[in-house]
């Protein structure tokens, strides 16, 4: 009941008789001809500008941040992200890698938002409480259970009432929205209002945060409720959406990005509601509606799919990470990864005609220290001061050992191996968007027209149509002429009879980072799933196996120093040679670079002692672009 | 107890607490007097052990230095904090209390705004921080292979006709075409740096020049305008200046504060000159 009255005002004092928003005015047609009828910005392009973004950061405001020592706010954030250098708890300083970023979001956890700062300010009420005085006491068990206490409720959903300050979170709210405001510039940086609902799903009766995880980002388009949803609220994700829905009729509109799919032990793209009824069209309608993208990359690792769902697929092994939160318990791969879900998506298509996995996606950090680390050579992992040294991450042995070979059985060592190490230098979103503002950015969202990448801002553009012609890829006003004839990313295209039809994929490499090796394309059906290469470094791909040739890249590793040549740019017309008129496919683009260091192969080689065995050396930084569903005619 | 602190969700932070207590032995001060810090050379080698496990070498001159100093900050701080009955009458120890002295510190930091005339003062002694960068308008056109013998062709064409068809010519390019006012550093980020350090040495007087490689290929181009770095005038930055002079008042607070801190101790270092 206290639940519902919460909504009822959070929904009240925010409907300000703002218009009804049209569904069908959500997701505008992909078209360069319906440029939106607004005042431009300086660079302003029609053909769509690609702009990148990390939409995932956690400041001080976030309850677990704040335990590992971050003290950053979410102004230092935006200021990390316009290129500022601000410092990591561990006391050293972060500056953005590749030059400042054309949009940023602060996603501090909704739950308990700002109160643990308030628990450690002498004077504040709430550093009175008993559990503020264990959780900032010296003595370890008393922290741990005071901040377990509070995990175990955001898990459980279950209030506790002397640190739940409803006033204070949404003050803290206020703050978080209004740092946004500041900092978001029309034309030049793009900033959102959001916050990040912590759902986790139940792992054991143990009491513990460990679980499954079900979290959401939510991101407001322009004005923010006064209020956050937080699993306090209910730890449903689809009453989050009911909630984004009630504000969506009031005007104010939001999307939700789910993300770490591939922890969240199979329940991420389960086949059954939340609560475990069949899935319906209403589902699924709703939950696209609310989520049209899912994060594919970030520091705890890949959710595209996994070698033991993938075993034809030789890049499926890339920074696999599968450890349910806070435990080492492997998470569930199946149900866990995006290209699986799309093949579910395609059978529900096909057996009961809706969709619940039509997304696109996008990348993020995840960072909890207010600024990500994209760069393999300069990174600082996710967690403050607990994995903020080479050696609490364990890229470097423990004791000042110079080899792997004698590593004692402590909890640091163990924590590394298990978790810190396996975490990743990644990853941003791109979008294809007429401009650097908040409207023509989220609409990009809306319409999927996104990518995703591991870190280097690699650039790809992706387009389907029954047939562009063949001069295309020459002709100077190649992007608009593909806008005109077909589709782009994140959009579907339907079938025309007798026609296979033509893709058109065109990547870029980051000019400070490595080159490109290939082009892929992936494809999936409700059966099946192939990757074709379709656009090679040098030379074609090959027609039966659908390789390229090994471009002979590679990497010193004394020095980290990439050895053989790549491409700057890519492009090709492609049709599916196994194409069928009749059967749903979804395709979407994957662009590898050449090989590079990992980030635990830079800091072994700084400090003089071999990379770790026990993961990769280098690796193939990547893109993923939305896909494009190909829908049979009739 | 181990088995359980392995399946603590608290991992994150078991680990967080370990890093903190477990580095106490080394921090705690072997001397008791209330108003004196006292290193003794056994601690300095103590840390500079600790540096050389952490780095994989032996600390130099400047490091020590900065090792030494650091370590009087930390039990300075540390002092007051048990002054100030931080310690919670349980186990002390020297750097988490000093981090909470820290944090507290920063928190407690909060400077008055300055006057106008202060904050005009300040903007004009820190007019590099506000400088509007230089600007560059250019078109290009792209060729994919640095080494096209068409480029050549085409600045030739180009040069003969002006108004011919430029858009037409070349490979074609995923971006724009045109850009205007691009800042140096975007230019970077789009073409790399060896283009933009090129482009910088164009004049600006509309005819076309190159081919420029970049990291993407090679470029003819044309600079249509450099709008050169500048300063802007007070009052349209005024609420940007505002926002820099709190956080630097902010950063010179938190410091003043830990040196005040500090200056209330004497400090002694086992065979330094007074």
């Amino acid at each position: 009941m206290a639940r519902m009255l919460a909504m009822a005002i959070a929904l009240g004092l925010t409907g300000c008789a703002a218009p009804r928003i049209d569904e069908a005015g959500l997701n505008p047609p992909a078209s360069a001809d319906n440029p939106v009828a607004q005042a431009q910005t300086p660079g302003y392009n029609r053909d769509r500008n690609a702009y990148f973004g990390d939409m995932h950061i956690h400041t001080r405001n976030s309850f677990d941040a704040y335990i590992f020592n971050v003290r950053r706010t979410p102004d230092d954030a935006y200021r990390f992200a316009k290129g500022e250098t601000i410092r990591h708890p561990a006391e050293f300083d972060m500056t953005i890698a590749g030059g400042p970023l054309d949009f940023y979001t602060v996603t501090d956890h909704a739950e308990y938002l700002g109160i643990l700062p308030a628990m450690n300010t002498p004077g504040h009420p709430l550093s009175e409480v008993a559990r503020a005085r264990d959780m900032f006491s010296s003595e370890p068990e008393k922290i741990q259970a005071a901040f377990q206490g509070v995990g175990t409720s955001v898990r459980t959903g279950e209030r506790i009432e002397d640190i739940y300050d409803e006033s204070l979170i949404n003050s803290v709210w206020a703050d978080t929205v209004e740092a946004a405001n500041q900092h978001n510039e029309p034309g030049k940086f793009t900033t959102f209002a959001a916050f990040e609902f912590t759902s986790v799903g139940t792992l054991a009766d143990d009491g513990t945060f460990g679980g499954a995880n079900l979290h959401r980002n939510v991101f407001f388009r322009g004005e923010a409720p006064v209020r956050v949803f937080s699993t306090l609220d209910s730890t449903n994700p689809e009453d989050l959406w009911n909630w984004m829905d009630g504000l969506r009729r009031a005007g104010i509109e939001s999307i939700a990005i789910p993300h770490n799919s591939n922890v969240s032990d199979g329940q991420m793209f389960r086949l059954e509601t939340f609560g475990g009824a069949p899935l319906s069209a209403d589902y699924a309608a709703q939950r696209m509606r609310n989520e049209p993208l899912v994060e594919v990359t970030q520091v705890k690792g890949t959710s595209e799919t996994h070698p033991d769902l993938s075993p034809n697929d030789e890049w499926a092994d890339f920074e696999i990470y599968d450890r349910l939160l806070g435990v080492y318990t492997v998470s569930k791969t199946d149900g866990s990864y995006v290209r699986q879900a799309y093949q579910r998506g395609l059978k529900l298509v096909e057996e009961r005609g809706f969709n619940p996995f039509h997304f696109g996606l996008v990348g993020a950090s995840d960072s909890h220290v207010a600024g990500g680390s994209f760069a393999e050579s300069d990174y600082w992992s996710k967690i403050g001061i607990v994995d903020g040294t080479p050696v609490t991450r364990g890229s470097v042995p423990a004791n000042g050992a110079r080899d792997w070979s004698d590593q004692p059985d402590s909890l640091q060592v163990n924590n590394a191996r298990e978790w810190f190490s396996r975490w990743s230098a990644s990853g941003l979103t791109g979008v294809w968007a007429e401009e650097n503002t908040r409207e023509s950015i989220f609409d990009a969202f809306r319409r999927k027209e996104t990518f995703a990448t591991t870190g280097p801002r690699i650039k790809v553009r992706f387009f389907a149509a029954g047939g562009f012609g063949k001069d295309i890829l020459n002709a100077p006003d190649l992007v608009a002429r593909a806008y005109k004839a077909g589709v782009s990313m994140g959009s579907d295209l339907m079938g025309q009879a007798g026609t296979s039809p033509e893709f058109l994929v065109w990547a870029q490499r980051d000019p400070g980072a490595a080159p490109l090796q290939r082009v892929q394309i992936v494809k999936v059906t409700s059966q099946t799933e192939t990757v074709y290469d379709v656009a090679c470094a040098s030379g074609v791909p090959d027609a039966v196996t659908h390789r390229c040739a090994d471009n002979g890249a590679g990497v010193d590793l004394a020095t980290c120093t990439p050895t053989g040549d790549g491409a700057a740019d890519l492009r090709a017309l492609w049709r599916d040679p196994a194409f069928r008129a009749s059967e749903h496919a979804a395709y979407y683009v994957r662009v590898l670079e050449n090989p590079t260091c990992r980030w635990s192969t830079w800091e072994a080689m700084r400090n003089g002692t071999p990379p770790r065995p026990d993961v990769a050396a280098t690796i193939q930084e990547r893109a993923y672009t939305s896909p494009i569903w190909y829908i049979p005619a009739n | 107890m181990f088995q359980k602190l392995l399946r603590d969700p608290l991992v994150h932070f078991v680990a967080a607490a370990l890093l903190v207590f477990g580095a106490a032995p080394f921090v705690i001060p072997s001397d008791a007097h209330e108003d004196t810090i006292r290193l003794s050379r056994a601690d300095m080698e103590r840390l500079a052990a600790l540096y050389a496990a952490e780095t994989g070498a032996p600390p130099g001159p400047d490091e020590l230095r900065a090792l030494v100093v650091d370590q009087v900050e930390t039990l300075a701080l540390a002092r007051e904090a048990r002054r100030l009955g931080l310690e919670d009458g349980d186990v002390v120890v020297e750097r988490r209390l000093a981090q909470k002295m820290r944090f507290m510190v920063d928190d407690l930091a909060n400077p008055a705004d300055p006057g106008p005339a202060e904050l005009e003062r300040w903007f004009e002694e820190n007019l590099a921080r506000f400088d509007v960068p230089a600007t560059f308008s250019f078109d290009h056109v792209y060729f994919r292979e640095a080494s096209d013998p068409r480029a050549a062709q085409a600045l030739a064409a180009l040069e003969a006709r002006p108004s011919a068809d430029w858009l037409g010519q070349g490979d074609a390019f995923m971006l724009q075409r045109q850009y205007g006012e691009l800042p140096v550093r975007e230019v970077v980020r789009l073409f790399g740096a060896e283009f933009a350090e090129a482009l910088t040495r164009l004049p600006p007087d509309g005819a076309w020049q190159g081919p420029l490689n970049s990291a993407l290929g090679t470029h003819l181009v044309r600079v249509t305008k450099v709008t050169e770095a500048a300063s802007p005038d007070f009052d349209t930055v005024r609420g940007e200046v505002l926002e820099q002079w709190r956080a630097e008042a902010r950063l010179r607070a938190n410091a003043k504060a830990v040196s005040d801190i500090v200056a209330r101790y004497k400090v002694e270092l086992e065979g330094a000159s007074p």
